[in-house]
């Protein structure tokens, strides 16, 4: 291609597949899936065997494979069970890049010539890596002459079970037969995050460029011109010649932040809410500038001494919630390490073993975020004088205060899950836990057997008792084809006095779970709009295992 | 043409006002739905005031309703001792759920949170879990005023003690009934509700005056119309089982 690869820039990229169920920890014959946002990200190799594909949606996994276990994605867990990996590829090289819990990426050029080669280190690096996560993690390993190019070769070598090794300036032959769909998890696209529709991919794939072969055969101005900077990264690393990008700019000293905690801290949930606000501070500095980051180093300094830093790296450009999260994943893999698997709660030598997993030894005196490499930043156009974006920011502050003086749990965000019932359709997470740059939207579709709307205004979180009953006094029933024994004549909500039912709806029967013994859940539901001496009032009444409760009032 | 040019003009005005350098704080106000819109003496939810929602049904679909507006124009919304409100509900009377922040505080906490959420957000939504003090809501109502933000709380009649000196008050009337639409005896289901409300307060209203809504309407938002026109006669129609 004329340019020489830069041997500064070879790098081996570490792949641990499906990290977030490893990290549960399961058996390895146990069936095992991670799930966010009512959709399978992970999945055990089990698991995978009986159909379980990463983005089916909950129930039509559980289908697939009626014994599977599902857990919620947990970031920081993923974290601690990274960890160990991370160590084990630290005792042969240095300045390992972490990606994310699950990817890293290391240069080469010193360990190569160390180890005996970019394929002696690849082997090491893997074996290293199996040992430390055992048997149920399936590890890939690739090396390249870019660390994006390396990363997509390891997602490569899963399938192969042993390391990919591209040799110096063969990169492209390597990378061309794979389809463009790779480059997703590698070449961020501020505008249009990848999964989405009209993603850099996607189009690539829909305008008939179907390998990166095929996209190295390009002509790069050309590219550039007409897929911007997100294409001209693509195609440098379809074609192997990643460059330090040349806007890179030696960060000056004095945009590294640093926080004395006084008197030091020995919870991590605390420390992360300093990071949080340190990490505001940072990007804010650099946004000061109109600079953005691309590699966060994160120091961490306890009373005792201790030092330890991690060198975080995002394809794309870290935001403020981002380096906090990573400073969050750094202190709960090393609360990790301090302690070792085999006796989660063994550190007798604090007194209380109840929530020792989530204690550094000893309390945290400082957290220092260094920017490692910067760039111009590009930047998002913002709202018409940048208002709307100014109150965001002003908002999440506030709640950050919030946070600190009632606790990170007190602050939720609403969040859409769907489900057949209203309480099950949105769900109030812990603010700490959402990337509020990429929220759920309304699903368009509708819910299969779910209440039509409009939605109650108002959902119970307790449930109250109500007792149904026809003309006759006869309590009204649901049988199991779903006709009612009676026509709904008077209620009583919680002990209170009879009410007329003036009109009815339903039922909507609903059998979930029936293939779970312990989460198998009939329900059959019905809308009463009550006859009171102030106007209609609307309920919905739930029968579960022949009682009627009031789940809803339609306020 | 015309209508083009009108709506033109509109824009503009509303850009000159969104823009106009100095303006004081109780002149400006956050937009809100056109239906609603017909509550509001102002138009919209004049910043700094304090609005009571209430009434035995009906109190909280309204008060939602009061949000769509600004959170689609950007305004986030801190809520506040609101563990009963259906977020479905809220998203189908047309609220942006990416701009709503729940805080969980009761008791002692609660001054505390609500102070915070007044400073920093353009509208502050406090349910009934929890009742204020006296001192605490007249604290609340000084932040607001100095910070330019709306606090909007509601609640059923006997809660309504708890927020004394609220410059407006919306009260769903319990002696026009409220209406719903949609069912009968078995088939058919909840489409739709009719509901007075009766705007009275200190502010820009010298005396009470109702105001006929559908609350939801036939689009699920907040809607105005006296009688069910065509458009919603059709949604509300449902065939009848033969006898």
């Amino acid at each position: 291609m004329g340019v020489d690869p830069d041997p500064r820039l070879r790098s081996l990229a570490v792949e641990v597949a499906d990290l977030p169920a490893v990290a549960v920890g399961r058996p390895v014959d146990v069936p095992v899936a991670v799930l966010h946002a009512n959709r399978i990200v992970a999945s055990s190799p089990v698991a995978r065997a009986a159909g379980v594909t990463i983005g089916l949606r909950r129930r039509e996994a559980q289908s697939r494979c009626p014994t599977l276990e599902l857990h919620p994605a947990d970031g920081n867990r993923d974290a601690r069970a990274f960890e160990p990996a991370l160590r084990s590829i630290e005792e042969l090289a240095p300045r390992v890049e972490v990606v994310r819990p699950g990817r890293c990426v290391v240069p080469t050029r010193g360990p190569s010539r160390y180890h005996g080669g970019d394929r002696a280190l690849a082997d090491l690096v893997l074996g290293r890596v199996r040992s430390a996560l055992g048997p149920a993690a399936v590890v890939g390993v690739g090396v390249a002459d870019g660390p994006r190019a390396a990363q997509v070769l390891a997602v490569e070598s899963l399938r192969h079970h042993s390391p990919v090794v591209a040799p110096p300036g063969a990169t492209a032959v390597h990378l061309a037969p794979l389809p463009v769909r790779v480059l997703g998890s590698v070449v961020a696209d501020v505008d249009r995050p990848a999964g989405s529709d009209g993603s850099l991919p996607d189009l690539l794939r829909r305008l008939g460029v179907r390998t990166l072969g095929h996209l190295a055969a390009l002509p790069a101005p050309d590219v550039s011109a007409r897929f911007g900077v997100a294409g001209r990264l693509a195609h440098q690393v379809s074609t192997g010649c990643e460059t330090v990008p040349a806007d890179v700019v030696d960060p000056p000293l004095d945009l590294a932040v640093a926080s004395e905690l006084d008197p030091p801290v020995d919870r991590v949930d605390r420390v992360a809410f300093t990071a949080k606000v340190l990490a505001d501070e940072f990007t804010a500095r650099l946004g000061g500038r109109g600079l953005a980051c691309t590699r966060v180093l994160v120091v961490v300094e306890t009373v005792d001494g201790e030092r330890f830093e991690r060198l975080w790296r995002h394809e794309g450009r870290l935001t403020a919630s981002a380096v906090a999260q990573r400073v969050r994943w750094q202190l709960d893999g090393w609360c990790r390490s301090h302690r070792p698997s085999g006796s989660p709660s063994g550190s007798g030598d604090r007194g209380d073993s109840s929530d020792s997993g989530d204690r550094p030894d000893a309390g945290v005196c400082r957290i220092e975020l260094v920017p490692d490499q910067i760039v111009p930043d590009a930047g998002r156009q913002l709202g018409f004088w940048g208002g709307s974006d100014e109150v965001a920011t002003s908002a999440l502050r506030a709640l950050a205060r919030i946070q600190g003086q009632l606790g990170v749990e007190s602050v939720l965000v609403p969040e859409w899950r769907g489900g057949r019932a209203p309480a099950e359709q949105i769900q109030l997470v812990p603010l700490e836990g959402v990337d509020l740059d990429a929220r759920a939207d309304r699903p368009s579709a509708p819910w299969p057997g779910a209440i039509p709307s409009p939605a109650p205004a108002r959902i119970w979180p307790s449930p109250r008792p109500v007792e149904l009953v026809d003309a006759g006094g006869g309590p009204v029933r649901v049988s199991g084809r779903g006709e009612l024994s009676g026509v709904p004549h008077r209620c009583r909500i919680d002990g209170a006095d009879w009410v007329r039912v003036g009109s009815w709806a339903g039922p909507w029967c609903s059998d979930e779970r029936w293939w779970d013994a312990t989460a198998h859940r009939r329900r059959a539901r019905l809308q009463l709009v009550l006859s009171t001496g102030v106007g209609d009032v609307a309920h919905l009444v739930a029968l579960e295992s022949g009682s009627w409760w009031l789940e809803a009032t339609y306020d | 043409m015309s209508g083009d040019r009108a709506r033109r003009l509109d824009d503009l005005r509303e850009l000159v006002a969104s823009v106009e350098p100095v303006v004081a704080a109780h002149e400006r106000v956050l937009p809100v739905d056109p239906a609603v819109a017909r509550l509001l003496p102002a138009g919209g939810l004049r910043r700094g005031t304090m609005l009571w929602v209430g009434g035995t049904s009906g109190a909280t679909s309204l008060a939602l309703g009061l949000l769509a507006g600004p959170t689609r124009h950007g305004a986030w919304v801190g809520a506040l001792s609101v563990s009963s409100v259906g977020w479905p509900a809220a998203a189908e009377l047309g609220v942006d759920l990416h701009r709503v922040a729940v805080v969980r505080a009761g008791g002692p906490d609660w001054s505390v949170a609500a102070a915070a959420l007044v400073d920093a957000f353009d509208l502050v939504l406090c349910g009934p879990d929890h009742q204020p003090t006296r001192r605490d809501v007249l604290r609340l109502a000084a932040r607001a005023r100095e910070r330019g933000s709306v606090v909007v709380a509601f609640g059923e009649d006997h809660h309504e003690r708890a927020w004394p000196g609220v410059h407006l008050r919306l009260h769903v009337e319990p002696g026009h009934p409220a209406r719903w639409l949609g069912p009968d005896q078995g088939w058919g289901h909840l489409t739709g509700r009719r509901l007075r409300v009766t705007v009275s307060g200190r502010h820009g209203v010298d005396r009470p005056r109702s105001v006929d809504l559908w609350s939801p309407g036939p689009d699920g938002t907040v809607a105005t119309g006296d009688v069910p026109d065509a458009g919603v006669a059709t949604v509300l129609q449902f065939p009848r089982r033969p006898a």
